[in-house]
């Protein structure tokens, strides 16, 4: 392999890696966003909607969204039931709570707060 | 789907978590499989097919448990403290030297055992374990306390003696024993087909009592008897088993398995390095070492109890 291919290969991988980074430290605000909008989701609907609506951009690994689920039920800030579907099969859907609807507008706006100050930072007149 | 049940049960048996939220969880993996492989074969992928590409999205079996794990393995602050009121309990009863009066000692024993069987036929919740293990307290130091007696007793029996009512106390004794042991093993194997975790958090309390009451008999002042000698570490035993307390508080709040085998460790240390400085009057670096080795043992060993016995089967 050439040393230039070697270089770019490495720089996907870091990008790659930034990306898991930045998704992994949103993915609480996201599934919390969703189910609120929602109002009654279940995990499966949820990964569809995450990757539908990124438009593939967030390539979201199943097995992360699961954990992520059942921890932010044990913190109460979701809540789950189990519902019969007409042929038999039970299914968990989600809703959020008061206390998961206070954390989710905090973190919106802060959110909206953090990327203000990085497009100020990021900016072309600033550049 | 045969697949796909080999791979919910890779899960489950790394969840170590109790077999209702475990249902729940593999329950809810189960139904993400049938969506999902129903989505791939709408799209054309054979069946066989469609099922690899399921589990690759899902990624290795013990991962997954471990996220599910930490999901759901930090108790609230109630839990926490429920967990620590049996080290707090023996902390009051050394603080206020009642430990040595027997009413004290039994209202403080049935309270234990009450709690204990409550939580044992209410689903066994984790902070319960930590109850456990100082219900088997009383049990160990009447086997412990008896020994002499049941080795005379042997003795005598072997020698030929004739009967007397020796014999009749050795076979009490020998049957309680045998009770004490298999109520013991009986626990721990349950336990231990959920989590050796939980098996070190129950057993953690019993080296710091053990060398208590070893050091108590040295000193020939076995139970009930009041005065200076027999409450001289009770300042040691207060200090140790708020440490135990601790312990506990943090195991229920953490969330990583690590976290809690290294609190488990840590604090194991501490409490018997205190104990045996002060009881057993270990100062040197080997007796210090010696000591620390008997928590390190008491936390890893039903790890390798569940290697041998529960993954064999």
């Amino acid at each position: 392999m050439k040393r230039g291919s070697r270089k770019e290969l490495r720089q996907k991988a870091q990008a790659l890696e930034y990306d898991r980074e930045l998704l992994r430290g949103n993915t609480d605000s996201l599934l919390l966003y969703l189910i609120n909008e929602s109002g009654r989701i279940h995990g499966y609907r949820l990964i569809k909607e995450i990757q539908h609506r990124s438009e593939g951009f967030f390539q979201f690994r199943e097995g992360t969204v699961y954990p992520a689920l059942h921890k932010l039920e044990s913190d109460g800030l979701i809540q789950g039931e189990w519902q019969v579907q007409p042929n038999g099969q039970q299914r968990r859907y989600y809703n959020i709570t008061a206390k998961g609807q206070e954390v989710l507008l905090n973190r919106i706006s802060m959110w909206f707060k953090f990327s203000q100050a990085m497009n100020l930072i990021l900016s072309p007149e600033n550049a | 789907m045969r697949v796909i049940d080999t791979y919910l049960n890779q899960i489950r048996s790394n969840l170590h978590l109790d077999t209702n939220t475990e249902n729940k969880v593999i329950g809810e993996l189960e139904t993400y499989f049938q969506d999902k492989v129903e989505e791939l074969r709408i799209e054309g992928f054979t069946e066989a097919d469609a099922t690899e590409q399921a589990i690759c999205s899902f990624g290795r079996p013990r991962n997954l448990a471990r996220l599910l794990y930490e999901a759901h393995s930090r108790g609230n602050w109630l839990e926490a403290l429920l967990a620590a009121q049996p080290a707090l309990l023996g902390a009051a009863l050394f603080a206020t030297h009642l430990w040595s009066q027997a009413s004290a000692l039994i209202t403080a024993f049935s309270l234990l055992l009450m709690v204990t069987l409550l939580g044992w036929l209410k689903g066994k919740p984790n902070w319960l374990y930590s109850w456990i293990g100082c219900a088997f307290a009383p049990v160990l130091a009447v086997v412990f306390l008896s020994r002499n007696f049941v080795y005379q007793s042997i003795f005598k029996v072997v020698i030929g003696s004739g009967v007397s009512s020796e014999h009749v106390g050795l076979l009490l004794f020998l049957g309680l024993y045998a009770v004490a042991f298999w109520i013991v093993l009986a626990v721990v194997s349950r336990i231990l087909k959920r989590d050796w975790l939980l098996v070190s958090f129950m057993l953690l309390p019993l080296p710091l009592l053990g060398i208590w009451i070893t050091a108590i008999d040295g000193v020939g002042q076995v139970l009930f008897i009041r005065g200076l000698t027999v409450h001289q570490w009770d300042s040691s035993m207060v200090l140790a088993l708020l440490l135990l307390s601790l312990s506990a508080v943090l195991f229920m709040r953490l969330r990583q398995r690590l976290s809690k085998i290294a609190t488990l460790l840590v604090i194991g240390m501490g409490s018997t390095i205190i104990a045996g400085w002060s009881m057993l009057g270990a100062n040197n670096f080997f007796n210090l070492l010696l000591l620390s080795s008997i928590p390190v043992f008491t936390v890893l060993f039903p790890a390798v109890l569940e290697i041998l016995f529960v993954h064999q089967s």
